[in-house]
């Protein structure tokens, strides 16, 4: 299990929480939204990026928490 | 939607270029599918348009899925590959590109192939089947890859000898003046500049999002319009959320519904929504909402299945929420009566009702097994709810065999002999037997001792209706007798195989078994024996137009030990070289040995090469070495200078050298020559 903070470009409505289920959404004052949470495995972290991906987002950055 | 100039102009780029591969990477809703089906009909070409899924990982699926759209595409046609998916023992990625390679071939016209959502593609098999397909490149085929991220082909050569078109987002985002075109809708007022900058700017060019604003011009009254534009230029909100509302916002409130139940389905009838959402007006409202082009589309030229955009759709699914259990259960209801197994299994898993799940996956499950179909065997057992095992025991068994799908059968035996040891497991004999069997695939090359005290109980335990299983233990069993030198012992235990595969049509079992008995037979000095052995099987495995099974090439290999020509045209090396190769793709367990080196003392043995030229290089590299200029080359093997030039270049690439002299050189070394 580690901690991820990722960051995308654009405010997500609530509506795509449950589509992230164990990330926390929140909107940014620069127009950006940060998913931050914890994460099983990397399989579900490509998962996640992957679902990103498919909805347009563009991917601005991908932290894991020390 | 009419196609721009410039892309125009990339169509004839590409086809001067001798148009064989197209790569189209971009996202989600830059207009991939929409550009491509706009190319195909202006070509006015004969093509194959595959959509590929996650569940094309499974090579057999991918296999089914080209072969069931080439005979249904083509009738009459198709006759080396319709076999294909039907084998029990699927041939590598590889052999199988190259019988689609063949099949092309016999095809008179130019043939296209569309490949829509390669990014769905990561299983190694089903790359391997691409790379050697692109590498082979028949003379009439242009393949066309379209694709959400880069794939992870080697394009790398291709890209340096300028023989791959690409379109990336940079090609495919519209520009100002395309926007103001696409926008420019009679009867309604133009878009000021500074409207067109504000859209321009906010979309970016990106297809998805300038057609849900022209969604959303169109049906609001002009002075909305204006509030829309404004307020969307200082909205920092997703780019589809917030479109995609407005659209929605400014549909009736029956098909807004409508879109939101519907959402649950990949893809529908409107016979599915009646008899899942009991709305009888369906039919009307998917009538409706195929106008909005972007919306709703039709699947294919009868107009029955509809999908979602897939943008669309996940911004439906959100609003859409949680569904019930008994949505998800009644879906799967519909497909499975209507053949959809596939999908059925999907929807049921979704529902999470375990009852339903083992109902239908029990006999599926089974079937998937028997057929080797692991791939698929494995997406579904992932899914499934964690308590299920405890429940159903047998599918830890399905589990285990699964694995191979990775092609990591060590850590497949590794699980199958951790189950055997986890004493709160108990598995009905049969299914034991099956892990037993699992263990004995990975163990073999590492504990021979267990695997003999092992081998007499699973006979015990197996069904003798469980052929599979008896072949399988009968050829290791063998295997083992063989490398201590007890050729009638494993004589006897091929022998035994042999008769039992005789009643399951496994080709695959079936050769290794002559493959392995006829290496016994020359051991003890049989060898006509051996070589009739061989021939016969050769014979019986050769098909129409003199095609030769792939599998049976392995069945080269001993011949060529047997130091006697067959076929006068065909030399010692040629022979020797296929069958290694054929051994070295068909390569498990149940060979003796993939090396007659390993078996035997061969002196002279070919070299092999790690990727080795396809028929037509080779042919190509022949004319070299008598001379023929490129053009000669052209003429000769009617193909055009293009594709020369492209087999000259993988010819050099794979030999590693920089020139003809070079390559002629190497090729004396390999034995082409």
């Amino acid at each position: 299990m580690d901690y991820y903070e990722i960051i995308v470009k654009g405010h997500l409505g609530d509506i795509w929480e449950e589509g992230f289920k164990n990330l926390d959404l929140i909107l940014r004052s620069d127009g950006d939204s940060l998913l931050s949470g914890y994460v099983e495995d990397q399989a579900e972290l490509y998962g996640i990026i992957d679902r990103l991906r498919d909805m347009g987002l563009i991917l601005k950055k991908v932290h894991k928490k020390e | 939607m009419t196609i721009k100039n410039r892309h125009l102009s990339v169509l004839k780029e590409a086809e001067d270029e001798g148009f064989h591969l197209v790569l189209i990477s971009a996202p989600a809703g830059y207009g991939k599918t929409t550009l491509t089906a706009a190319w195909l009909e202006i070509l006015n070409a004969d093509y194959l348009w595959i959509s590929l899924e996650h569940s094309d990982n499974d090579l057999r699926h991918f296999c089914s899925a080209i072969v069931s759209s080439f005979l249904e595409r083509f009738t009459g046609r198709g006759e080396y590959i319709s076999a294909l998916p039907n084998t029990p023992l699927l041939p590598e990625a590889e052999i199988i590109a190259d019988m689609v390679a063949f099949e092309i071939e016999q095809h008179t016209n130019r043939l296209f192939f569309v490949f829509d959502n390669l990014h769905d593609i990561n299983n190694p098999s089903v790359i391997t089947f691409f790379q050697r397909l692109i590498s082979i490149m028949p003379e009439n085929l242009c393949m066309l890859l379209l694709s959400r991220v880069d794939p992870p082909l080697k394009l790398s050569r291709l890209r340096v000898s300028e023989s791959i078109t690409e379109l990336r987002i940079k090609d495919l985002r519209l520009t100002h003046q395309e926007i103001k075109e696409f926008l420019s809708v009679k009867n309604r007022k133009a878009l000021t500049e500074k409207e067109l900058t504000v859209i321009e700017e906010k979309t970016e060019g990106w297809f998805a999002g300038v057609q849900l604003v022209r969604i959303a011009l169109n049906e609001s009254q002009p002075a909305d319009s204006d509030i829309f534009l404004k307020d969307f230029e200082t909205s920092q909100k997703y780019i589809i959320e917030y479109l995609a509302e407005e659209v929605l916002n400014q549909l009736p409130k029956q098909l807004r519904d409508f879109m939101l139940l519907s959402s649950l389905f990949n893809f529908f009838t409107a016979e599915l929504c009646e008899a899942i959402f009991g709305i009888s007006s369906s039919r009307k409202m998917i009538n409706q909402l195929e106008k909005f082009n972007l919306l709703l589309h039709p699947m294919e030229e009868s107009r029955v299945w509809y999908q979602y955009h897939p943008l669309l759709k996940a911004y439906l699914r959100a609003i859409a929420g949680e569904r019930n259990e008994e949505e998800y259960i009644k879906t799967a209801k519909w497909y499975k009566k209507h053949g959809y197994i596939h999908e059925a299994l999907q929807y049921t898993i979704k529902s999470g009702n375990q009852e339903e799940i083992f109902s239908i996956l029990s006999h599926e499950a089974e079937k998937l097994f028997q057929n080797g179909e692991y791939t698929a065997l494995s997406d579904w057992l992932v899914n499934l709810p964690d308590d299920f095992y405890s429940n159903h025991p047998e599918f830890y068994v399905y589990l285990g065999w699964s694995m191979l799908s990775g092609g990591n059968i060590l850590q497949a035996g590794k699980y199958a002999l951790s189950l055997l040891k986890n004493s709160s497991i108990s598995f009905q004999d049969h299914d034991k037997a099956r892990i037993e069997c699992l263990s004995l695939l990975a163990l073999l090359s590492e504990n021979e001792d267990y695997c003999l005290n092992l081998i007499p109980r699973i006979l015990e335990k197996t069904d003798s209706s469980d052929l599979f299983i008896l072949i399988v233990v009968n050829i290791l069993n063998g295997n083992i007798a063989f490398r201590h030198t007890q050729y009638q012992k494993a004589f006897t235990l091929y022998k035994k195989a042999l008769q039992l595969s005789e009643d399951i049509a496994n080709s695959y079992l079936t050769v290794c078994i002559i493959f392995n008995l006829s290496f016994v037979l020359i051991k003890t000095g049989e060898w006509e024996e051996a070589k009739q052995l061989c021939l016969r099987e050769i014979e019986r495995r050769r098909g129409g137009h003199n095609l030769q099974q792939p599998i049976s090439e392995i069945l080269y290999l001993p011949l060529s030990c047997i130091q006697k020509n067959y076929e006068s045209d065909i030399r010692i090396s040629d022979l020797n070289i296929r069958g290694q190769e054929a051994c070295r793709k068909f390569s498990s367990e149940l060979l003796i040995s993939r090396s007659p080196s390993e078996i035997m003392d061969i002196k002279d043995v070919p070299k092999m090469m790690l990727d080795p030229l396809s028929k037509r290089e080779l042919d190509v590299l022949r004319l070299i070495a008598k001379g023929y200029s490129n053009s000669d080359i052209s003429e000769t093997l009617f193909i055009s200078l293009g594709t020369v030039k492209w087999h000259i270049n993988n010819v050099f690439s794979k030999l590693n050298v920089k020139n003809r002299t070079q390559a002629l050189l190497k090729a004396e070394e390999y034995k082409f020559i």
